[in-house]
């Protein structure tokens, strides 16, 4: 029988001195082929085993995620008894999740819970480890999921899956309520109906899945965008920022040259910050390319930091810039602090939150840090657990798409629901519900059945 | 004065569907059985609905029949009107469904009972089970009679301290205004087990006489009956008629101004009704908006002049019942026979029994049907079967059968009940199992006659020939996937059915796939194939067109068996695991799973408990 191959973060609290990606399964060899790159030596399924080799994690792309240690296992003679991979990072979440995310792109499943010691336990080799710590860390590992995937999904994300759940959901009480109840008098079942809901729902949530991969604060960061008029000191700024702390990933030209983005640390935090062309009214086509690119990347951010010249009055371009901002996440940078410190009351009112600073000199920059520091602490925290998020979101797109494929085929509606309660099943672990409603007591609550 | 009345081996109480089940299964294993009944005219008796099967609970039928039990047997030949129900909504949910002729599914069941070799039947009310060492010793009835017997199979239906509510009157009464049995509850309960009251009811049997059949649409059966039983030959008696209605606002209304008079609002039930199954004042206040709901009158037998209302359960007064009925189209004459009741009886928390349906604590106790907080006939039956067998192994000293979920309905049923409890009488449906495209009744001689045999139910050549449908099903599948067919006939037969054309070759088995093509309409294009039954055609359809979901939900029995199969000692000392948490210790202490399967199910027991639970075990091993 094979079993799939499964991935989870298996350490400690992050961030943390050494991060473990523990990936387990008939896979795990092949994945840590294509996952990491031994510095000397053949690839890591052809051995040495048991014993730490050093290389690079690599990226869908080729992009080196982290330079560490890593040791493969073979079953039967590893803590799980199937072929094992452990990947000692740098413990950072954000170096966690992106493991762990190539390893679900790699075709890996995010392991549940007690799941590692599950198939240890099966394979008879428990007694490895001491008891009490193997089950605090379970306990303390869904405690933290758990609560991982309530502060994930604040925001917005969780109502939308939340209603595509219920509407799955509703279809399949509806079938099975006409199936189990065949004398009521109940709405027909209609197959056509269940296909073009699941259609929906897979269109759904391929765009969230999609959403969910460019919104998630994996590789990048937290994406922010730094909006301003010309010369009021932008460029400085991200430069100010990259060089308060050491820079983790190298410069990067964005997919346009006036857009260009640093992936800049503020104490445990990645920032993925964009740098854009100046706004103002202008007839150069190119400067209009550039300036719609601002515009598009401010809207895609967690945040905007909206950049004034302190020293000088406000523009009309300066007042364009707050209107570009309106509705975002946003804060005012009033830069240039050390050349004279003018009041400016419209920024004030216009933003809850604004900085006094000087790019140039460094002073006042270390208070925005911090901010950002402490503004993203919650992000940082579901780090972790998102790849595992987006890896179940996409599983639920794909049960979707199969059932509404098969539904379109002409499938019964027993056999095609089959992957509409998967699609649910998979739905419920991304929202972490504990315990959700089941198919027969939704019948119970939506159908008067009765004898 | 008691006095020794005999010595059994296996000693049944009640004769209802469950006790049936379980007296003939022990009997027919060859072991001396009594069946200890309250009344010898009422074995068999259907109380409620005069129907066997329906939806799931045809699958339990199939599935005893493929065990070796009588219940399919009794409804071929007491059947009036077959039908399978959810045509067309795939094979998964077709459930075979009869009208049955309720006097003579008694006859026959009280002849059966009397035929078989090993098996007394006798009229008394059992009072008090008898124990020496904590292990059953016999059972002593309200007369004196005492039977020694070291297995006991508990299968008292509604009858324990039953109690019959009509309006403002209730009654000391079992149903059909049979005696309750006043004695046993007290007898269970100083052996240490918790009872509970569960309630159900039924509506009015009405005088065929009084109705206007011509205002009502007319149902009948399948123009192709299907029997219940592999092994029934012949022909199937189907002429008789059901009849559609249905309520109107004039009905509501009168039930809703009476709503204080009846006990189930009055607060005078006490018992936990089922919500599958609420009565026609429940679906009133519930379903306020709904204007009218369906009444299916159905026929108590083929010569009956009683016709029963599904539909309409009901606890209110008589004279209300009266006036409602009467709003009712084609009823507007009619006169009760027998009017609607609800019925409140003692049942035990199943979660004090095992899988094998045996009672912890007390060996060669067991327990089947309504006693366990099920509902139905076909319920009872099912666990009727797995408790007459498990009686017989315990005497034989031999394991108990546990069926699994992915065996069938019965095995999905006991485990519900038995390892999550039930808070309302537990009813059969497709929705509580997980493997619903693997639990066909089509093949459910496939998946439980080798079990039957095993056990010893089945016989070799019942076996076998069984095998043979599916073997010729097997090979024929097979040949469907070696032969290709193309050119003019192949696109003729595409076009006919509205299926996209191929281009070139395509094999049989691949267009058997597309959900438009049956095997029958491939005829044309396929000279070579051998003549097969019904059945085995069936199979062969069923088995190519659903073949991917069906092997993964093989692939899901897979990864579960694993756990299933790992058994937990029965010694195990959970109090003292102070790495679970303290509900799952206290629950898992209680419940004493057979399995870590069966452990995963039992609500309160989390991931991480069973985490450590399999570390402990690990460690224990070594």
């Amino acid at each position: 029988m094979m079993e799939d191959t499964i991935a989870a973060y298996s350490g400690g609290t992050l961030p943390g001195a050494i991060g473990i990606c523990r990936i387990s399964g008939p896979q795990a060899f092949a994945l840590a082929d294509d996952l990491f790159f031994p510095q000397k030596g053949g690839k890591m399924s052809q051995g040495p085993f048991y014993t730490m080799r050093y290389g690079q994690v690599w990226a869908a792309d080729g992009r080196a995620l982290d330079l560490c240690l890593a040791c493969c296992y073979p079953g039967p003679s590893s803590y799980t008894g199937e072929d094992l991979l452990e990947i000692f990072c740098h413990g950072s979440q954000a170096v966690v999740a992106c493991i762990l995310e190539r390893a679900m792109e790699l075709g890996a499943r995010p392991a549940q819970a007690g799941e590692f010691t599950k198939r240890a336990f099966l394979a008879g080799k428990l007694d490895l480890t001491g008891v009490e710590a193997v089950a605090d860390l379970i306990e303390s590992q869904s405690a933290a999921a758990a609560k991982n995937a309530a502060s994930l999904l604040q925001g917005g994300i969780s109502r939308p899956i939340r209603q595509m759940r219920e509407k799955i959901f509703q279809q399949l009480t509806h079938f099975y309520a006409v199936c189990d109840y065949p004398d009521e008098d109940l709405d027909p079942f209609v197959s056509e109906e269940a296909r073009k809901v699941l259609e929906e729902c897979t269109a759904e949530l391929d765009k969230l899945y999609q959403g969910f991969q460019r919104g998630r604060v994996l590789k990048e960061g937290l994406p922010v965008t730094i909006l301003g008029r010309p010369n009021v000191g932008k460029s400085s700024l991200l430069n100010s920022l990259a060089g308060y702390e050491r820079a983790i990933v190298t410069d990067e030209a964005g997919t346009t040259r006036d857009v260009v983005t640093e992936s800049v640390r503020c104490g445990d935090t990645v920032l993925r910050l964009s740098d854009t062309a100046g706004l103002r009214e202008t007839s150069s086509q190119a400067e209009k390319m550039g300036i719609d690119k601002a515009r598009e990347s401010a809207r895609e951010s967690r945040l905007v930091l909206c950049v004034f010249d302190g020293s000088a009055p406000l523009t009309e371009e300066d007042k364009q810039v707050m209107e570009t901002a309106q509705g975002l996440e946003r804060a005012a940078i009033l830069n240039k602090w050390d050349k004279g410190a003018l009041d400016f009351p419209e920024v004030e009112q216009a933003f809850s939150k604004v900085f006094r600073l000087s790019a140039k000199t460094g002073e006042g920059v270390s208070e925005l840090c911090q901010w950002l520091a402490g503004l993203s602490q919650g992000e940082g925290e579901t780090l972790v657990t998102s790849a595992r998020q987006a890896a179940l979101l996409g599983k639920a797109a794909e049960s979707c798409r199969m059932a509404a494929e098969s539904a379109a085929m002409g499938f019964t509606a027993d056999a095609f629901l089959a992957d509409g309660e998967e699609a649910v099943r998979l739905l419920d672990e991304v929202l972490g519900d504990a315990v959700s409603e089941d198919i027969v007591h939704g019948i119970f609550s939506r159908f008067c059945v009765g004898k | 004065m008691s006095y020794l009345a005999g010595i059994y081996e296996v000693v049944v109480i009640g004769g209802g569907h469950a006790g049936i089940e379980a007296a003939l299964a022990a009997a027919r294993l060859g072991h001396r059985t009594l069946m200890i009944t309250t009344n010898l005219d009422s074995v068999g008796n259907m109380p409620c609905n005069p129907s066997i099967g329906g939806t799931a609970k045809g699958q339990l039928v199939r599935e005893i029949d493929a065990l070796g039990g009588e219940m399919g047997r009794a409804a071929d030949a007491c059947g009036i009107q077959f039908r399978m129900l959810n045509r067309g909504k795939g094979p998964a949910v077709h459930s075979p469904r009869a009208q049955a002729d309720r006097a003579a599914y008694k006859q026959y069941m009280k002849e059966v009972l009397e035929h078989c070799e090993n098996l007394s039947i006798r009229q008394g009310e059992a009072a008090e089970i008898l124990t020496q060492e904590g292990k059953v010793s016999g059972v002593l009835c309200v007369g004196g009679a005492l039977y020694e017997t070291r297995a006991l199979v508990v299968c008292t239906g509604t009858f324990l301290n039953s109690r019959i509510f009509i309006g403002e009157q209730n009654i000391l009464s079992g149903p059909d205004g049979l005696a309750a049995a006043t004695h046993l509850t007290e007898s269970l309960e100083k052996l240490g087990l918790r009872t509970r009251r569960f309630k159900t009811g039924t509506p009015a049997r009405v005088d065929a006489r009084s109705i206007d059949f011509s205002a009502l649409e007319v149902q009948r059966g399948d123009e192709l009956p299907r029997p219940f039983s592999f092994d029934f030959q012949g022909q199937l008696y189907n002429d008789s008629l059901c009849y559609l209605t249905y309520t109107n606002s004039h009905t509501h209304e009168i039930i809703r101004k009476s709503l204080d008079r009846s006990p189930l609002y009055g607060g005078e039930i006490q018992g936990v009704g089922p919500r599958y199954c609420p009565s026609i004042e429940d679906k009133i206040v519930r379903f306020s908006t709904k204007e009218r709901h369906q009444v299916f009158i159905e026929p108590c037998g083929k010569n009956s002049g009683e016709m029963y209302l599904q539909g309409l359960s009901t606890s209110l007064p008589e004279d209300v019942q009266l006036a409602f009925l009467r709003t009712v189209p084609g009823l507007e004459k009619v006169e009760i026979m027998r009017p609607g009741y609800a019925i409140e009886y003692d049942c035990l928390d199943p979660t004090q029994l095992t899988a094998g349906l045996g009672v912890r604590g007390v060996p060669g106790l067991y327990a089947a049907g309504q006693i366990c907080g099920t509902s139905g006939y076909e319920e009872a039956a099912g666990q009727g079967l797995i408790a007459g067998v498990n009686a017989a192994r315990f005497l034989e000293g031999r394991e108990e059968v546990v069926l699994a979920r992915s065996d069938g309905y019965i095995g999905t049923l006991i485990d519900d009940i038995v390892t999550k409890g039930t808070n309302e009488p537990y009813r059969m449906m497709t929705s509580r199992s997980e493997y619903r495209l693997l639990l066909r009744q089509d093949n459910a001689d496939a998946r439980l006659m080798p079990l039957g045999h095993a056990i010893g139910l089945v016989s070799q050549q019942r076996l076998d020939k069984m095998q043979q449908d599916y073997d010729q099903a097997a090979q024929e599948i097979r040949r469907l996937e070696k032969t290709a067919v193309s050119g003019p006939a192949l696109a003729r037969v595409l076009e006919e059915r509205g299926s996209a054309p191929v281009g070139q070759g395509i094999l049989l088995s691949d267009l058997l796939r597309r959900p438009e093509i049956s095997y029958d309409c491939l005829a044309p294009l396929d000279p070579g194939r051998p003549f097969l039954s019904e059945k085995v055609r069936e199979q062969v359809e069923i088995q190519t067109k659903y073949q991917g979901y069906i092997q993964r939900e093989l692939r899901q029995v897979e990864e579960h068996k694993k756990l299933e199969e790992k058994r937990l000692p029965e010694d195990l000392d959970y109090l003292s695991m102070s790495t679970l948490r303290l509900e799952a210790r206290q629950k898992l202490d209680a419940l004493r799973p057979r399995s870590l399967g069966q452990a995963s199910r039992i609500s309160g027991v989390s991931p991480s408990d069973m985490a450590a639970l399999m570390i402990l075990l690990g460690q224990r091993g070594k």
